[in-house]
């Protein structure tokens, strides 16, 4: 078996869900497993599958912002995904090459991250049931489904983080954000500038390493049918109302 | 009327419940940064919760919740049966204690 990885790419966030659901459909079909990187571009919200639309998220904020928002196929919280603030990475295989059990795979994937960090001088753990952590605060948050016999993990690694602008665009029951607020977040979550003064491409370099470590891989490129079913699901689920409002 | 309650469960996610009931239980909905598989199995949860009275114990909605997971084989990651059952049966008493 042999991994296809697919190198950084910058994408808005409905052409991003489509992109990883395209996959996890090509790899049904027998596509090598697939792991890949982005950057969201412009900077949005997603949501958890299960999670409120206009519960959670500032709608007249994000429009206002130019801040796009998407439901997720996977669930999990609310999360504020800053261009220059994270990398994103999906990994895409059949469910037969990971271990069964939910908390085991989370574990396993979680820990290409934890040696992308280490790579860096970072000493992260995995902390069930979904999260990185870095001195008891995450630093990266993780969320798997498994559908057709494909699991499908993505998650995010934060390089920066504006947590006023996050408490501005998401709901935190408050209308204003006090100082106390963005203590409590910065007292609960850390992000790989506050241990290493990297830039954005040598955390990339460092979690590609961490991702490959001892994988059969090549790097590859989206096929042509896979851009051409990403294209038709952002614009026929991700961008519609019916999908991100359904709850 | 409607009724609403949230709750952190252990482990950290929250989950919460809208009600609406008039004689009988005429929709739930649960919402929360929880993990379910397959995620829209949700709906088998939902209905399952609908299919009690609004009177009925934590109990009664835990054991058709249960039951309907078990049926469909639904995984459930952090959160549990009993997370959904407490968190309906707040909506519902929290309903039933407001001012009309």
């Amino acid at each position: 078996m042999e991994w296809r990885i697919l190198p950084l790419e910058i994408q808005d966030a409905f052409t991003a869900m489509a992109t990883d659901e395209a996959i996890m459909e090509s790899v049904a079909r027998g596509a090598d497993p697939t792991i890949r990187f982005w950057r969201w571009q412009p900077s949005a919200v997603s949501i958890g599958y299960f999670q409120s639309l206009t519960e959670e998220v500032n709608l007249e904020k994000c429009k206002e912002m130019e801040v796009d928002v998407v439901r997720r196929k996977t669930g999990g919280g609310a999360v504020f995904h800053d261009f220059d603030g994270e990398i994103t990475y999906s990994v895409i295989g059949p469910e037969k090459i990971f271990p069964q059990g939910i908390h085991e795979s989370y574990s396993l994937i979680c820990s290409s991250i934890v040696d992308g960090l280490r790579n860096l001088g970072i000493d992260s753990e995995f902390k069930p049931i979904n999260d990185i952590i870095v001195g008891g605060k995450k630093i990266s948050g993780n969320a798997q489904t498994r559908r057709r016999g494909i699991l499908w993990q993505h998650g995010t690694v934060l390089y920066d983080l504006n947590v006023k602008k996050m408490f501005t665009l998401l709901k935190v029951g408050s209308e204003k954000v006090s100082d106390k607020m963005i203590k409590s977040v910065e007292d609960r979550v850390t992000r790989v500038l506050d241990h290493k003064k990297v830039r954005m491409e040598e955390l990339y370099d460092a979690l590609v390493k961490g991702f490959t470590k001892g994988k059969n891989f090549h790097f590859g490129r989206l096929t042509e049918d896979e851009k051409d079913r990403a294209k038709f699901l952002a614009g026929d689920v991700y961008l519609k109302d019916e999908w991100n409002f359904r709850r | 009327m409607k009724g609403f309650a949230a709750r952190k469960v252990p482990g950290g996610k929250l989950v919460k419940a809208q009600v609406e009931y008039g004689y009988i239980l005429e929709n739930v909905k649960i919402t929360g940064d929880f993990f379910l598989h397959p995620e829209e199995s949700i709906s088998d949860i939902e209905n399952a919760a609908l299919s009690c009275h609004h009177s009925d114990s934590e109990n009664v909605f835990k054991d058709k919740i249960l039951e309907v997971v078990k049926r469909k084989k639904i995984q459930m990651i952090g959160v549990t049966a009993d997370d959904f059952a407490q968190v309906i049966k707040e909506a519902i008493r929290g309903m039933e204690n407001s001012p009309s």
